[in-house]
């Protein structure tokens, strides 16, 4: 799991260009849309890209984007129920 | 139609953003000045942003401010070659994952109205916004469109602008098509706030330009200069410095003539680098790239393969 969540980090920091976070920095029950991370609807767009890519797990429903896009520990822990 | 300058602000190969002074291109660099976009633009905001649109919102921002001007009335903006950054991006990623999967953002950032559309997003502009995809005749299209808005909103404050990006793809495309033999591409925005009348702020003067459409020749040329002299009531003896970005040979007995592609390389908007570099020029801040002092009044000659040419007449106001 904290592997997981280590790669999860840098690969939103690599896709959505978050260039100012680093790993270390980035909390793992940091909201992401409405705190300090600041993440948009363009970049909920880019998080659904990312999982199919990288883990073959698709979002299909609104409901399921807000409660799996909460932090980096609700998308992992989705990742691992999904395997 | 005399447009009056009251801001300014550009990146290209001899200028970098919110420097004052111009300086000689970094040999062989076909590249704009590295620039803090940072010092204009949120990181959070910029994060998504190529290189076209840190140079061209970043310029729009800073002439603005140079202005003194919080909401211009319209943003009107030229690129020939539009995001070429994010239209390679998205067009990769196509092939790479076979039309699945496409990532939104570099979709969203590939089209030409981008620089105009993040303009108007970071300002909460509402207001009239164009952007002109003319090859060669991107920003002179722009002037033409103030022009017209000026006629109809004769107080109005129009941010004007051209810009064009070079990346290592284009650059090997089009010196594969050997389109400008002996000259080395280049890049830039150049972005510049504009009234009809003079203003508190106004320091210069775009007195008038000329454009013409299709095949010219050296005769026709030397006719759209002499039109233009005579739009604006003025003599050869008048211009001290030629910019020239033609092959053909212009000759004014008090005029220093430069070649302006040399600092701002080659690009359909390079035209906006020039008015940069004549900006410069009249204000005494491009003494690394010409020798003349104390000049009032700029030519700028531009000519573009068999697209036509145009010419503009800058000055101290």
């Amino acid at each position: 799991m904290e592997n997981l969540i280590e790669d999860l980090k840098k690969q939103i920091i690599e896709e959505l260009n978050l260039e100012d976070l680093t790993v270390e920095e980035f909390g793992t029950d940091e909201l992401l849309f409405g705190g300090n991370i600041g993440l948009d609807s363009i970049d909920a767009l880019e998080l659904i890209v990312l999982l199919e890519k990288n883990y073959g797990v698709k979002i299909t429903s609104k409901e399921d984007g807000k409660k799996v896009f909460q932090t980096v520990r609700t998308i992992a822990e989705f990742l691992e129920s999904n395997k | 139609m005399k447009f009056y300058i009251n801001g300014s602000a550009g990146v290209s190969p001899f200028l970098g953003l919110g420097e004052e002074a111009c300086s000689i291109p970094e040999e062989g660099s076909r590249f704009a000045r590295e620039s803090d976009y940072k010092q204009v633009i949120n990181p959070r905001q910029s994060r998504r942003m190529g290189k076209l649109l840190k140079m061209g919102v970043g310029s729009a921002l800073v002439a603005l401010k140079n202005a003194g001007l919080e909401k211009p009335d319209a943003v009107i903006t030229g690129t020939g070659y539009g995001c070429l950054q994010d239209t390679e991006k998205f067009l990769g990623v196509m092939v790479e994952n076979e039309e699945t999967l496409l990532n939104p953002t570099a979709f969203i950032l590939s089209t030409h109205n981008t620089v105009g559309g993040q303009i108007a997003l970071f300002m909460g502009l509402t207001g009239y916004n164009f952007t002109y995809v003319h090859g060669a005749f991107s920003f002179e299209n722009c002037l033409v469109d103030a022009q017209t808005f000026f006629h109809e909103n004769p107080k109005a404050q129009v941010l004007v602008g051209g810009s064009d990006e070079l990346t290592p793809t284009s650059l090997q495309v089009l010196e594969g098509l050997d389109c400008a033999p002996d000259q080395q591409f280049g890049e830039g925005a150049g972005f510049f706030s504009l009234s009809a009348e003079k203003t508190e702020k106004s320091y210069l003067a775009i007195e008038g330009y000329r454009v013409k459409f299709g095949t010219t020749n050296d005769e026709s040329v030397k006719q759209m200069i002499s039109d233009l002299l005579a739009d604006c009531d003025k003599k050869e003896e008048e211009i001290d410095v030629v910019l020239s970005g033609t092959d053909i040979e212009l000759a004014f007995p008090n005029a220093e003539t430069i070649d302006f592609k040399q600092y701002t390389g080659v690009y359909p908007t390079a035209i906006s680098g020039a008015l940069l570099l004549a900006e410069k020029v009249l204000l005494g801040k491009a003494s690394a790239l010409i020798d003349k002092k104390g000049v009032e009044r700029v030519l700028i000659v531009n000519t573009h393969s068999d697209e036509g040419a145009s010419c503009m007449l800058v000055g101290k106001c």
